[in-house]
């Protein structure tokens, strides 16, 4: 039991949340692979953690293209023999009042979010249908349900739900679940760069009075990552500290 | 499941003796968790109890009537006087009487609102300042998948519909307490089966997305996590085990 010997692709895990999530599941004892966009942070993200003993390598690649993921899992599978785990992680958002929203701002968003997670799952699933063996964890937003200046972000993280919902469904069988983390406001770099009154604004709007941290995310990952989440697929875990519930 | 934090919690499961009662005391005992166990009858309660502590878990079992309020107040006093808190609490009771609507009493629509929901009021109703005290708690209620609707089933699936909006309230109202509140609503357990025959338990598990059904244990494991000082920043949610048939209903998100 547990996620002891799994193999786990964490995209976006040259910081923030993907990097505390593949951390984690480091501890518990799986073998994890690093991703991310930018090299240098792979590089030092793997070299840290090859530092406390983790069996760890580290794979730079743009996921909206899909050569460079089929390359990728090709040279995951051939470290490690196999992937268990895939935990979509990816992501940005261009936030903008819909008339200043450029076409790129939506392309690029929906490209890194839902593309990404489309092209990673279709590439792993395979291996996963061989073990009979599959956890694909998709980190969509609490955002999802709307909100404004959101139009891109929020469209795209829909999309991971219905992405997930039919992951589920189609591979249900086969001994893969797919779920949905929704996080709400998360103590990252990426909160952390925004201006003081923002901030202090949006920890008001909390039903907590508090921001989740990456440990809040990376261990719900990790519960539905476990081989005894079995009977659980096709849902949307929310760990927005009740921020789901009304954000009015 | 080093990662799901309850050693020394003391946990309080009402409605539960039966098996998935049984599973969720043994998890919750073997993560470290002191176990009370609570239900109206008392040989079913010995039962459980007897085989949770078989499993090596310390557990204590309380026969009262769990709707009513003067015993459940005594026995949530008594067992935070004696235990020092209750830092969670499982309201894991269920009562199947569904009924078509033209079979329907009004005892039988009674029955199901209060077996139902009257002992997760009650329990939340004194166990919530408890809790409150201590700016710490974990609520964990379970509920069904028949409330997304089923024919045949209005009064049951009312009253399970019920647990849906006091979880969220519920979750709205104590966020600032430390406190988290939650729902596991189970799907198709292999254990309630039972009554079918080969042929309809082939039918069930054929429409399940996972194709297989569920066991306590995958209640219990759920369970754990809310239960769980990991899931910090998690309330007020609904989530289904149930091998993925939540899907083919809306309002499953």
């Amino acid at each position: 039991m547990g996620i002891q010997g799994r193999v786990a692709l964490i995209t976006g895990s040259g910081s923030g949340i993907g990097k505390r999530t593949a951390e984690l599941m480091a501890e518990n004892g799986a073998k994890i692979v690093i991703n991310d966009v930018v090299k240098d942070k792979v590089e030092k993200t793997v070299d840290e953690f090859k530092a406390k003993g983790f069996e760890v390598i580290g794979e730079a690649c743009d996921i909206t293209n899909r050569d460079e993921v089929t390359k990728m899992v090709e040279n995951i599978v051939k470290a490690f023999g196999k992937i268990d785990i895939l935990v979509n992680n990816a992501g940005m958002e261009r936030a903008g009042a819909l008339r200043k929203l450029t076409e790129e701002d939506w392309d690029i968003t929906i490209n890194v979010n839902l593309k990404g997670a489309f092209l990673c799952s279709q590439a792993v699933h395979g291996y996963m249908v061989e073990n009979r063996f599959g956890r694909i964890i998709n980190i969509a937003s609490r955002a999802w349900l709307g909100g404004p200046g959101q139009a891109p972000y929020s469209s795209a993280k829909a999309g991971m739900v219905g992405l997930t919902r039919t992951l589920a469904l189609e591979l249900g069988r086969r001994g893969i679940t797919a779920n949905c983390i929704a996080p709400g406001l998360i103590d990252t770099p990426l909160f952390q760069a925004l201006p003081e009154k923002n901030k202090k604004f949006l920890i008001s709007k909390q039903p907590t009075g508090k921001l989740g941290s990456v440990d809040d995310v990376g261990n719900a990952v990790m519960f539905l990552a476990d081989e005894e989440a079995s009977f659980i697929t096709g849902q949307v875990l929310y760990v927005c500290g009740g921020r789901s519930l009304f954000s009015g | 499941m080093s990662f799901f934090a309850i050693d020394k919690r003391v946990a309080l499961i009402v409605g539960a003796a039966d098996p998935i009662g049984e599973a969720i005391g043994v998890r919750l005992g073997k993560g470290g968790a002191s176990i009370i166990l609570v239900d109206t009858d008392p040989e079913k309660v010995d039962a459980t109890v007897k085989k949770i502590a078989d499993a090596g878990v310390k557990v204590e079992g309380k026969a009262i009537d769990i709707k009513d309020a003067a015993q459940v107040e005594e026995a949530v006093e008594d067992i935070s006087k004696r235990f020092g808190s209750i830092d969670i609490l499982i309201n894991a009771e269920d009562y199947i009487n569904c009924k078509p609507i033209s079979d329907a009493s009004v005892d039988d629509w009674v029955g199901a609102i209060n077996n139902n929901l009257l002992p997760i009021f009650l329990f939340s109703r004194y166990v919530v300042p408890k809790m409150q005290a201590k700016k710490y708690g974990r609520i964990v209620n379970i509920s069904e998948i028949t409330y997304l609707g089923m024919p045949g089933t209005s009064n049951y699936a009312a009253a399970k519909s019920g647990i849906f909006g006091f979880t969220r309230s519920l979750a709205l109202e104590l966020a600032k307490d430390g406190i988290t509140v939650n729902t596991v609503i189970k799907g198709d357990i292999n254990i309630e089966r039972k009554e079918l025959s080969e042929e309809e338990l082939q039918k069930a598990t054929a429409a399940i997305p996972v194709k297989r059904l569920g066991m306590p244990e995958d209640i219990a494991y759920a369970v754990s996590y809310f239960a769980s000082d990991t899931s910090n920043y998690t309330t007020g949610q609904m989530l289904f085990v149930c091998g993925g048939k939540s899907m083919y209903s809306s309002m499953s998100i």
